[in-house]
């Protein structure tokens, strides 16, 4: 397990990093988020594409964990649509995971810094939540999602 | 679009010659890729149609409609896999990996898998809006709508569902798309089925457990615009994935409808003696006017030991000397057996030579467990045609006769023998089939109760006979239509290294052959130890006369 940072209990609310998560699978989107909370972290769901790129310029995650295959606009195409607004805007894009249960090759080609390959163990993406923001909340600071 | 496009103007139209009008003309049949599938289907699936799998958990739904993705997707097409509620895509995705037809190279690419559980919560007509407009995006020209089921429990109203099929498969349709869902339901029940009505093809798939073995089904329930094959036909699940096995006789009806009745299935081959198939034992030749005919199908009786593998052999390594491609289908005796066998006798050499590459004998060794009637058919007329095979022995037809009888019951194997008969027919090879009779006390033996003896052209006749306290093996013909044939006894020894040798009449020890036709004559025609039939003098039948036996009769043409 993914220890617990003591000195992360003081900070409010809105300071937490917020994960954004894409899956069209109900149930795998929701574990993942459940996860994430538990990490100490906020999360916000979409469940497709266009979803994504929406919440992705309103909200500003600190962290984009997407699928490949999403209706509308799929991984490669969020990815995309992200690093071109960081280009534009000078704003960096968040860091990117990439999840697949299939085709590395295609994933690797997308532009993610990291690609998760499904069904991958939940030690694992505590160790990519810790990497790329950071120590987590205590238990007792896991907010409740923002969705 | 690849259907034939047509411009025309109706006379007398005012406005004739304004207006082009653009009309497709016939659907293309796209191949599914699946073995056998396209022959059952009546050709394959017509694109923009909407077909439903329909089956129980485990018949193999999900499996065979990903595989005709997959296929559509090597072809170069575009496919959309959507799940409801019957399985995560990455658990699916994980299940399809273990198949042959699995590209992981596609997914995300031609092959895109997507969860539409999301939209249904804002109703079924939504969400087939949804579907349609995910299908639009993904230049899909086919959509896979995995777990019907769960669409339908999303509204209680069969309407709901049925229009959302309605809805999905229409607007699909005048994109071009072609629409597969699986659903969970028994075949025939139309109160679980309300979305049949919407359907172009209904596949059903049948999963019981018989006899502690599971069987897999499959049958064109509906077709609109193809003939498919009628019945059920094999279905099993291998490495490669689905694989169909049509109902033989389904496919051989199909095939003799559509052949030519002056070339194919037409008569016999001319009589002459250099049409004969020989078994390159010339006093059994003899007996047969020269030999077999030609695309007949004859059939080895006898009880256990009396030689009908060897001589099965025999004319099977006559043939590969003959220059005619040979297959042997083999149920108890594997290569090694085989060639075991053969090395007893001058025949192992030819025997291993002719099993090498090249050599012209093609060996199908098929262990007697748990035989699927069909799938065996469908694997000896692929390897027929493969080989280009004018000869064929199956050592034994009671094992093929066990196979359909344990799958679809005793009343089929007639059905099925006749089948294979005309099937064998259709491609000109002369079949030679071994068949045990068991024991037999005197002359019990009745050939309208041997269905194999029945359907077949020929039966030859092997026995072994105990006389004046030795024992002896004797051949006869019983049966040869199409051919003037000799009824007399043979006399024939199985010996280390000359095999099987079949004596003239004049060679056996004078008096024997009358005297085993005499010892059975009691329930037996004596026409077998004196005559022979098939010319316009017939034989007379009567109490068989030793003395006769002695003299060879060839009065028959």
């Amino acid at each position: 397990m993914i220890p617990r940072a003591v000195d992360m209990a003081a900070r409010p609310l809105a300071d937490l990093p917020l994960v954004l998560i894409v899956e069209d699978e109900e149930p795998l989107a929701e574990m993942v988020a459940v996860i994430v909370r538990e990490a100490g972290y906020r999360s916000v769901v979409a469940r497709h594409g266009r979803e994504a790129l929406k919440l992705a310029r309103a909200e500003r995650p600190a962290l984009l964990l997407t699928d490949l295959m999403l209706p509308h606009l799929d991984g490669t195409e969020i990815i995309a649509a992200l690093r071109a607004d960081a280009a534009t805007s000078g704003v960096p894009a968040p860091p990117m995971v990439l999840m697949t249960a299939a085709n590395l090759g295609q994933a690797r080609a997308a532009g993610a810094e990291v690609v998760l390959r499904k069904p991958f163990r939940l030690e694992d993406l505590e160790a990519l939540l810790r990497r790329f923001l950071g120590p987590p909340a205590p238990d007792s600071a896991a907010p409740a999602s923002d969705e | 679009m690849s259907g034939k496009q047509k411009a025309g103007s109706h006379k007398g139209d005012k406005h004739a010659g304004r207006s082009q009008v653009i009309a497709e003309t016939a659907l293309p049949l796209d191949p599914t890729g699946v073995p056998s599938l396209d022959l059952v289907l009546g050709g394959g699936l017509l694109r923009g149609s909407l077909t439903i799998l329909v089956g129980p958990p485990g018949c193999g739904k999900t499996t065979l409609a990903c595989q005709l993705a997959f296929a559509a997707a090597r072809a170069g097409r575009r496919v959309l896999i959507l799940t409801a509620f019957s399985e995560p895509t990455s658990k699916l995705l994980a299940h399809l990996s273990v198949y042959s037809f699995f590209d992981p190279d596609l997914i995300g690419g031609p092959v895109r898998m997507l969860s539409v559980g999301q939209f249904l919560a804002h109703g079924l007509g939504a969400a087939a809006g949804e579907v349609v407009a995910l299908a639009r995006e993904g230049d899909a020209s086919l959509v896979v709508l995995d777990g019907f089921s769960g669409v339908r429990a999303a509204d209680p109203d069969p309407i709901a569902a049925r229009q959302f099929l309605f809805d999905v498969g229409t607007a699909l349709s005048l994109q071009g798309a072609t629409t597969i869902i699986t659903t969970e339901a028994e075949v025939r029940d139309p109160a679980a089925f309300p979305e049949a009505t919407t359907a172009d093809t209904i596949l059903g798939l049948y999963f019981s457990v018989q006899d502690e073995r599971q069987r897999r089904r499959l049958e064109v329930v509906k077709a609109r615009g193809t003939g498919p094959l009628s019945g059920l036909h094999g279905l099993a699940i291998s490495s490669a994935g689905i694989v169909i096995s049509p109902r033989l006789e389904a496919r051989v009806m199909r095939a003799d409808s559509e052949s030519d009745p002056t070339s194919a299935s037409g008569p016999a081959e001319p009589r002459d003696a250099a049409g004969r198939v020989t078994f390159a034992l010339p006093a059994l030749d003899a007996l047969l006017d020269g030999g077999l005919t030609r695309a007949t199908t004859t059939v080895l009786l006898g009880s256990g030991g009396t030689g009908k593998t060897l001589l099965a052999l025999q004319f099977a390594l006559a043939g590969v000397r003959a220059g005619e491609p040979v297959v042997f289908l083999g149920f108890h005796e594997d290569q090694r057996q085989l060639q075991l066998k053969a090395d007893t006798f001058d025949l192992g050499p030819e025997l291993r030579a002719a099993l090498a590459p090249g050599g012209g004998l093609t060996l199908l060794h098929r262990p007697p467990i748990e035989l699927e009637a069909d799938a065996l058919a469908d694997s000896l007329l692929a390897s027929l045609d493969r080989t280009g095979a004018r000869r064929l022995v199956v050592d034994s037809i009671a094992e093929v006769e066990r196979a359909v009888s344990e799958g679809s019951g005793p009343r089929r194997v007639q059905n099925y023998l006749s089948a294979l008969v005309v099937a064998l027919r259709a491609r000109r090879i002369t079949a030679v089939l071994t068949r045990e009779t068991g024991p037999l006390a005197g002359m019990e033996l009745r050939l309208e109760t041997d269905l194999s003896s029945a359907v077949a052209e020929n039966v030859l006749w092997l026995q072994g006979v105990i006389y004046r306290e030795r024992f002896y093996r004797v051949l006869s013909v019983l049966k040869m239509r199409f051919s003037p044939h000799d009824l007399t006894l043979r006399e024939f020894t199985i010996g280390a290294p000359a095999g099987i040798e079949v004596r003239a009449q004049r060679e056996s020890e004078r008096g024997v052959l009358a005297g085993i036709a005499s010892q059975q004559s009691d329930t037996w025609p004596s026409t077998f130890a004196t005559s022979t039939i098939g010319g316009p003098a017939r034989a007379r039948r009567g109490r068989s006369r030793p003395a006769r036996a002695e003299q060879p009769s060839r009065d028959g043409t």
